[in-house]
């Protein structure tokens, strides 16, 4: 946690150099791989194989019994008893004179010696004559009769001149051999070998030849010492722990056999401890120092790989903040190019550092490093430089992604937004055509690609390109014929949402979710409207009642006072107070408070009937019943003012739907409207007509006064023939009757030509006249 | 004598009713709030109580309520809501009558009477059950000696009102349509009748009702016909 008190950008520094290092460590790792010459063999190796398993150690091994079947074959040619005998017999040959003549050992290697020739300290012949000095071919070549080095020579001469040799070649040869055997006999008997060997070949007599350097070591003790092989001749099956058996082991065992039986073996042992120096020490301690070296370079690159990825992850949380708060984040100068720039000056930087690996590296490689590493150093410095401007743009990116500027700012964003903020400045249409415009350019430049791509299809390398630019243009027509049905199922549902309004519907809510664009729009402030005409209905209705409520409350405080005046004023008159004038003034009380009485009870009416603030009782009822009924309530009450009540009614019951009470208070007020009204002695006409499924009641009569008033203001409240104010009544008798006959669903009107007085009261027949269904229909909006 | 109880927060119209029943004969106790007209009733013995619907504390719905838990004297609702619902609340909740301010003073006696005979003498007449005599309510009906009672009153009426009264009372209840009616007491087919029958129920309404516009007995089924109501 100490970490993190340290400020943010000594952190981020911190960080970064550690990036480094590993890198390096990285890099280091890499170069110890590569230059091993194990690289490429793979991990396997490091811990299964040792030197003894490898290819050289074979090759080595190979020589080496090479080497061992030379000295089998040498001992017994330059041996006697076990020490050089420099008398043995060497080549028997024939001069041209008939002499023959035996060379012994003793006599070759003086001759060499005279002809100037010697066995270096790797016993390697060197030196001899000067050509002139050779004895001429043709002078005296003698026949060779035998050598003992070379018991079947004979056979194999083939061409004439191979039968003869100078002494000075003879002597040549067997020098060769001598340091040949002097070479085995040094490397293997004198000094302290770490493989041991022992060839063994018996006669049918039980007489065993050994050739050995471990004659003090029992067979066991050779296979005990680490490698071992052990071939008899008895058995075609090689028992060894080497890896790679030596190829020519069979074949030279085969070749030496002394005796043509089976009574023989090989065993070679190596100690894998390696106590002495010898090629195979040697061998292996430089194999040992590159496994070495291969093992440091993996985990140099595994360190620096680890090192790498974590310094980066840390990097990358850490980068762009300025304080261990990450909130805020801070762009470089650079960060602020746009995106598409910034990523084509990357491209532009490896561009650049491509040429210059590929241009000047290897010149500049030339002078650092040698030859054998100049493309391996030129590789990796490309690399390096890939990577670090990889690295430097990657944090740009990342930096102006905290920053969330990368899309905003970058050339498609902000051309984006300067198009959007175009096309929203301008008009509906001309966005439409801009649309359109845009669509028949993309889809033209789109055919026209693939019959470009088509025509020129043979020319192209991948004949089918064609097919790219078509499934785009598909692709691209099927979009828009999706944006044109979700544009037309938008406009259906708006269009389905007007009409739902208009027809009154105000609650209606077009479902919005997938509308987009100006069908979004469109639909949300379609929505608006309707809440506001729900709002404004709503507060109709309330305001309604609200004023029946009140004018209900009104004229009930209303009532109370005025059942005392009444009371009062009927108490004095009961006094019978015989003064006159008092008598009058009683009169005009009475009727004047009676008056007040219908009033208060018809506004209660009235604004209950208008708002439709009560309940009907919808029954089916006998209209023609109904008229009889009224006139048989009216018929002596017309007689007072001398009135003829003339009815036309038909035989038949009409039935109609409405509530019987509310339909007989409107006759009521029709009845009683023409029993004031209508001049004394005239005839008051009634009757029911039948027509276009409706039935219509009419009543008329003659006005005693002028009617100097809109048929249509009579059923306005309070309004009245203005001559009639003095009468009785509270002019709201055809307002009510109206908003009654309206509320049951009826037609009200009235009609005045001249004095004549019309009222028509119309209501739908019922189709069938029997079928009582008595629906109880609530209207209490 | 007996006595009635009458309760309004209006000093006045208690007054007013108070002499209109004072002249009558009636015993009037006077109480101006629902709490102290069932004090009053607790202590004196009332044939008869009229009660306001709104009063300040105990209003006249639950006065009512009160009254009905332990006696069956008649109560008439006297208020200023004319409304049908208010109506049916208060008969509903035990009321015998409803009768809207202002109210006519003649049918406000009328009814207290009419309410005060069926309580005192028709609840113990008993049921006299003889063959020929029909009662409904306060309205009976001697067949034997054709003769109409209303809240024991003796009623006179023509032969033809006669008839169509005993045949509403006999089916009592039944909504008879003006045919109807005309082919049973004229015995002939109804011929595109005229007022002749609507004119006789309205006579007849005049002569059994207190108020012929709003009838208790004989009830005017708008655009059907008219009916006696069961009681």
């Amino acid at each position: 946690m100490k970490k993190n008190t340290w400020p943010m950008s000594l952190k981020k520094h911190f960080l970064l150099l550690l990036h480094g290092l590993f890198l390096c460590l990285f890099l280091a790792g890499i170069s110890f791989i590569y230059f091993n010459e194990n690289y490429g063999r793979g991990l396997s190796w490091i811990h299964e194989e040792s030197y003894a398993d490898t290819l050289s150690f074979t090759e080595q091994l190979e020589s080496d019994v090479e080497m061992i079947f030379k000295y089998v074959k040498y001992k017994d040619l330059f041996e006697t008893d076990g020490t050089l005998d420099y008398n043995k017999d060497m080549v028997c040959v024939t001069f041209t004179s008939g002499k023959t003549m035996i060379y012994t050992l003793n006599d070759l290697i003086r001759s060499a010696k005279r002809w100037g020739y010697y066995l270096t300290d790797t016993f390697e012949v060197a030196g001899g004559p000067a050509v002139h000095e050779r004895e001429t071919r043709n002078a005296s070549i003698p026949l060779i009769e035998w050598k003992t080095y070379d018991p079947d020579a004979a056979e194999h001469y083939t061409e004439p001149g191979d039968a003869y040799a100078t002494r000075e070649e003879l002597a040549y040869e067997v020098l060769t051999l001598l340091g040949e055997y002097y070479q085995i006999q040094y490397n293997y008997m004198d000094k302290p070998s770490n493989l041991y060997f022992r060839v063994s070949y018996m006669d049918n007599s039980g007489t065993e030849q050994l050739y050995t350097n471990a004659a003090q070591y029992p067979l066991d003790d050779l296979k005990r010492l680490g490698r071992y092989l052990y071939l008899s001749g008895s058995s075609i099956i090689i028992d060894t722990n080497l890896k790679h058996v030596p190829k020519n082991i069979t074949s030279e065992l085969e070749n030496y056999n002394l005796y043509g039986n089976n009574n023989y073996y090989i065993i070679l042992g190596l100690d894998t401890r390696y106590p002495n120096t010898d090629p195979y020490s040697i061998a292996h301690n430089a194999y040992t120092k590159v496994r070495v070296n291969y093992i440091t370079g993996l985990i140099l690159f595994s360190i620096g790989g680890a090192g790498l990825l974590a310094t980066l992850l840390l990097l990358c949380c850490l980068s762009g903040y300025q304080t261990s708060e990450r909130k805020a984040v801070s762009l470089y100068y650079f960060d602020r190019i746009p995106l598409e720039c910034s990523i084509f000056l990357s491209f532009l930087c490896l561009w650049l550092w491509k040429y210059m690996a590929s241009r000047t590296g290897t010149a500049a490689a030339q002078i650092l490093v040698a030859k054998d590493h100049q493309k391996y150093f030129v590789t990796l410095s490309y690399d390096v430089g890939i990577y670090l401007i990889c690295l430097l743009e990657g944090f740009s990116l990342l930096r102006q992604y905290k920053a969330k500027t990368l899309i905003h700012d970058s050339l498609i964003g902000r051309s984006t937004r300067w198009c959007i903020l175009a096309l929203s400045r301008t008009s509906f249409p001309s966005r439409m055509t801009a649309c359109f415009l845009g669509y028949l350019g993309i889809t033209g430049g789109l055919i026209f690609t693939v019959n470009y791509l088509y025509k020129n299809r043979l020319l192209l390398a991948v004949s089918y390109l064609y097919i790219i630019p078509a499934i785009v243009l598909l692709l691209f027509q099927v979009w828009t014929f999706l944006l044109l049905y979700r544009n037309a199922a938008e406009t259906e549902k708006i269009s389905f949402g007007i009409f739902k309004m208009s027809e009154g519907d105000t609650s209606y809510k077009i479902d919005t979710s997938g509308f987009s664009g100006k069908g979004a729009n469109l639909a949300e402030t379609l929505n608006n409207i309707g809440d506001g005409l729900e709002t404004a209905l709503q507060e109709k209705v309330k305001s309604e009642r609200l004023k029946a409520d009140l004018i209900t409350n009104v004229s009930h405080d209303i009532k109370t006072p005025l059942t005392s005046i009444i009371n009062y004023v009927d108490l004095l008159k009961r006094e019978k107070i015989q003064d006159e004038k008092i008598q009058r003034y009683l009169d005009v009380l009475d009727q004047k408070s009676q008056r007040l009485k219908t009033l208060t009870e018809d506004l209660v009416e009235a604004s209950k009937a208008s708002s439709g603030n009560l309940k009907l009782d919808i029954a089916n009822i006998d209209l023609v019943e109904l008229i009889h009924q009224t006139n048989g309530e009216f018929e002596e009450k017309y007689g007072i003012r001398h009135l003829e009540l003339v009815a036309s009614l038909p035989q038949e019951s009409i039935l109609i739907a409405a509530d019987g009470r509310r339909l007989w208070r409107v006759l009521e007020n029709l009845y009683n409207n023409a029993f004031k009204y209508a001049m004394e002695h005239s005839r008051v006409y009634v009757d029911v007509a039948a027509k276009n499924g409706f039935v219509y009641f009419t009543i008329k009569n003659v006005s005693e006064n002028p009617l100097n008033i809109n048929a249509d203001e009579l059923t306005e409240r309070f309004v009245r023939g203005d001559v009639a104010r003095t009468t009785e009544g509270s002019g709201l008798g055809l307002s009510i009757a109206k908003s009654l006959t309206l509320l049951q669903g009826g037609s009200f009107e009235l009609y005045i030509d001249g004095d004549l007085f019309k009222a028509q009261v119309g209501f739908p027949v019922l189709s069938s006249p029997h079928s009582s269904a008595p629906d109880a229909r609530t209207l209490d909006a | 004598m007996q006595t009635i109880l009458v309760c309004d927060d209006d000093k006045q119209i208690v007054e007013a009713i108070d002499i209109y029943l004072t002249g009558e004969g009636f015993q009037v106790i006077k109480a101006f709030d629902g709490y102290e007209a069932l004090e009053l009733l607790e202590y004196n013995e009332v044939d008869l109580m009229i009660v306001d619907v709104m009063m300040p504390g105990l209003d006249g719905i639950r006065t009512t309520l009160k009254v009905r838990e332990n006696s069956s004297i008649p109560i008439i609702i006297l208020s200023a809501k004319s409304e049908d619902n208010d109506k049916i609340l208060g008969l509903n909740i035990g009321a015998d009558d409803y009768i809207t301010k202002p109210f006519n003073p003649l049918e406000l006696v009328a009814r207290v009477k009419s309410h005060i005979r069926r309580y005192t003498q028709l609840g113990n007449m008993g049921q006299q059950n003889v063959e020929n005599v029909y009662k409904c309510g306060g309205l009976l009906i001697n067949d034997d000696n054709k003769e109409v009672f209303v809240d024991d009153e003796a009623i006179k009426l023509t032969p033809i009102e006669y008839n169509i009264l005993l045949l509403l009372v006999k089916n009592a209840g039944k909504v008879f349509s003006i045919d109807e009616i005309y082919e049973q007491i004229w015995n002939e087919e109804a011929i595109g009748a005229d007022n002749t029958v609507a004119v006789h129920i309205r006579h007849i309404r005049e002569k059994i009702e207190i108020n012929p516009r709003e009838p208790r007995y004989l009830k005017v089924v708008w655009g059907v016909g008219y009916k006696i109501e069961k009681q």
